[in-house]
């Protein structure tokens, strides 16, 4: 499988300093992403996966801080970068969509400001061509009538089109990698549908990677190709989707897959259990209070990625002994 | 907007009657009698039918509706009356005195944004650090020094020991610096510890990361981003401090004799001038309501939700 990574994360932590302790938000997380490939990041709400999108992007603010780890982008370390370089990243290789789509639009600057300000800080160009690239963008991402909504302001949009904008906007310098946290998670399903289309059609035009972040199994099963399963601030389990979906070696995953009505080939189950919280994490499997599967062994240290077929990984003492025959053999 | 505008100068009715009646009562309380001080002013002996004759030609002497009627009346004529002391129409003396007190306040008023501004953005940037503390302890020290106390003060100091500053009285730029830093101090501190809030509430949104994430430079995430969403709290406040400012500046225009409306109003309680002491509070009222409606005004072209709202 040709597979040149255009972004590396490598054994990543970001913790968080409070009253309570340390949260180890994201603790140790490895995976990466080809060139106009899609990366699925699953999980839980509040195993991380948004801290991880910050933490690429050198976005985190205290009390939180980017304990270790590398983040490769092009064979180059952001983590090494000077401000001023990281700031040239923002935006222009990475682009970032955020979660909170209500909030990230500054309220009191129209659309088009916050457009053409994106494009002015990177690029030399006259005003008269910034509005002309974001009118283009917006017509780009599906949006009617693209003059008119960039004298408008954020209150004046729906969900639908803020989100189209947060788009348009992450893609104005057509960047290398687009991180996209939970695009479409507050809209409704025919929105939904329609931004995820826009979304694949513009990265085979501009041959982007995506990471998706999400807890919709069905949109990885429909955008990504690759999935990375994260829990309680680490990935638990990564590989091609067919094969992290058909045979799922992490009990996690399983019961993740299980919790799916459109998925489950089983009997649909919940997960057993509470969530962990990251203040104090267990010496061992994080999963353990929760794992159907456990055994005496679990109980040494925490497990690490492992791979267990081409490109398949899982960090579970057991995850070969939940794999079939000839997944085993890839 | 032309209707939000009229409802607006309607509502100036009530507060006006409001207004002059609270004066009028407050000034029939007041211990007192305006034709003795005027006859002693004047060097009169004051005999009883002296003093009588001249209540009975000023009209005090007539219950105390009558007594607002009749000014009412005069006041729907644009007429102000005239000043017991001084025999010149209200409106006249109001006048003349006004650019000095307006020079005064909005001297103030520069001197706070330019101190208020700075500090509290700073303040906010640099959170639990040396600037920050420092500008916590001079916020309490203004909210809490009396002006008359902080002006003798800087008198004392500028004026007196450094001779750097004129004592008092108006003429010279340098002759508004001490009055104006008077009159502004308390407010700035004020506005310092608003600014810091609102600041720190701006930066700690959603918008303010994605500002950031597209890779802007920081001084224009501070600048545009979180500034502009950071004044509008700062600037609601903005029209009632103005009626803050134009209180305190009667008592610091007497401090530094300063010729202005405020000083004159002060004399005018000293001495029992009823008409003046009534003008004054009607036009104070005036001013208040216009500079809250202009302040009204910026806060609707800052903040497009409103604007576009009322536009509708
Ligand atoms: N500023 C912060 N201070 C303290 N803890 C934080 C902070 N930001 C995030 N965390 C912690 O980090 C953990 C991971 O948060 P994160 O936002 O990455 O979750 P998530 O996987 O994106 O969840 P969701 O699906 O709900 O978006 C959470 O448990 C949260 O408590
Ligand atoms: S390591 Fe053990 S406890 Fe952890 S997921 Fe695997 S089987 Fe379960
Ligand atoms: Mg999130």
């Amino acid at each position: 499988m040709s597979f040149v990574p255009v972004l590396k994360v490598h054994n990543l932590s970001t913790h968080f300093q409070t009253r309570h302790g340390v949260i180890k938000a994201v603790d140790g997380v490895h995976f990466m992403v080809a060139a106009g490939k899609t990366l699925g990041l699953v999980g839980e709400s509040g195993c991380g996966k948004s801290v991880t999108a910050l933490s690429i992007l050198r976005l985190i603010e205290p009390p939180g801080r980017i304990c270790s780890g590398e983040v490769w982008l092009n064979g180059c370390d952001l983590f090494k970068l000077s401000t001023k370089q990281m700031r040239q990243v923002r935006g222009r290789e990475i682009a970032l969509v955020f979660q909170e789509l209500m909030t990230s639009l500054n309220p009191v600057l129209t659309i088009g400001t916050q457009l053409t300000e994106t494009i002015f800080s990177h690029e030399d160009v006259s005003q008269a061509e910034a509005r002309r690239r974001a009118a283009e963008l917006l017509a780009m991402v599906g949006i009617p009538d693209p003059e008119g909504q960039m004298r408008r302001y954020p209150f004046q949009l729906s969900g639908g089109m803020r989100q189209r904008v947060m788009i348009a906007m992450a893609l104005s310098l057509r960047p290398k990698v687009l991180i996209a946290d939970e695009p479409t998670t507050a809209l409704d399903v025919t929105v939904q549908a329609q931004i995820l289309a826009e979304l694949k059609r513009l990265q085979e035009e501009l041959g982007m990677a995506i990471i998706l972040i999400t807890h919709d199994l069905g949109v990885v099963a429909a955008m990504a190709d690759e999935v990375a399963v994260m829990y309680a601030g680490s990935i638990v389990e990564f590989g091609p989707v067919e094969k992290v979906f058909d045979y799922p070696a992490h009990p996690y995953t399983r019961s993740l897959l299980r919790s799916v009505p459109r998925l489950s080939r089983e009997e649909l189950a919940p997960i057993e259990g509470q969530p962990p919280t990251l203040l104090n994490l267990p010496a061992h499997c994080a999963f353990l209070s929760r794992c159907p599967k456990a055994g005496a062994e679990c109980l040494r240290e925490t497990p690490e990625l492992r791979e267990i077929g081409p490109g398949h990984a899982a960090a579970c003492y057991r995850a070969f002994q939940s794999l079939p025959e000839e997944a085993r053999c890839g | 907007m032309g209707r939000y505008l009229l409802k607006r100068f309607l509502y100036l009715i009530p507060i006006m009657l409001g207004v002059s009646i609270i004066t009028f009562a407050l000034i029939n309380l007041a211990p007192g009698d305006p034709a003795e001080l005027i006859l002693q002013a004047d060097g009169m002996e004051l005999t009883r039918e002296a003093v009588e004759a001249l209540r009975e030609e000023l009209g005090l002497n007539d219950p105390f509706y009558v007594r607002y009627g009749r000014w009412l009346w005069n006041v729907c004529r644009l007429d102000l009356g005239e000043s017991f002391r001084t025999g010149r129409p209200v409106t006249e003396e109001i006048f003349y005195r006004l650019p000095a007190t307006i020079e005064l306040t909005f001297a103030a008023l520069v001197f706070m944004v330019i101190v208020a501004l700075p500090a509290g953005i700073l303040s906010a940037l640099y959170r639990h650090t040396l600037i920050d503390h420092l500008n916590r302890l001079w916020a309490l020290l203004g909210a809490s020094l009396p002006g008359f106390w902080l002006g003798l003060m800087l008198i004392y100091l500028f004026a007196v020991r450094l001779g750097l500053l004129p004592v008092m009285g108006r003429g010279s730029l340098h002759h508004l610096v001490l009055p104006a830093v008077t009159l502004g101090f308390g407010m700035a501190a004020v506005y310092t510890r608003i600014l810091r809030a609102s600041m720190l509430e701006a930066l700690g949104q959603e918008y303010i990361r994605v500002a950031r994430a597209k890779g802007l430079k920081e001084k224009w995430v501070i600048g545009r981003h979180a500034l502009k969403n950071a004044l509008l709290p700062a600037v609601t406040l903005l029209g009632m401090s103005f009626g803050h400012l134009l209180g305190g500046a009667a008592i610091v225009e007497t401090i530094f004799a300063w010729p202005g409306v405020g000083k004159f109003a002060v004399d005018s309680i000293f001495n029992r001038d009823y008409p003046v002491i009534q003008g004054y509070a009607l036009f104070m009222a005036v001013v208040f309501v216009l500079a809250n409606l202009m302040v009204d005004l910026s806060y609707v072209s800052l903040d497009p939700r409103i604007r576009l709202e009322r536009g509708k």
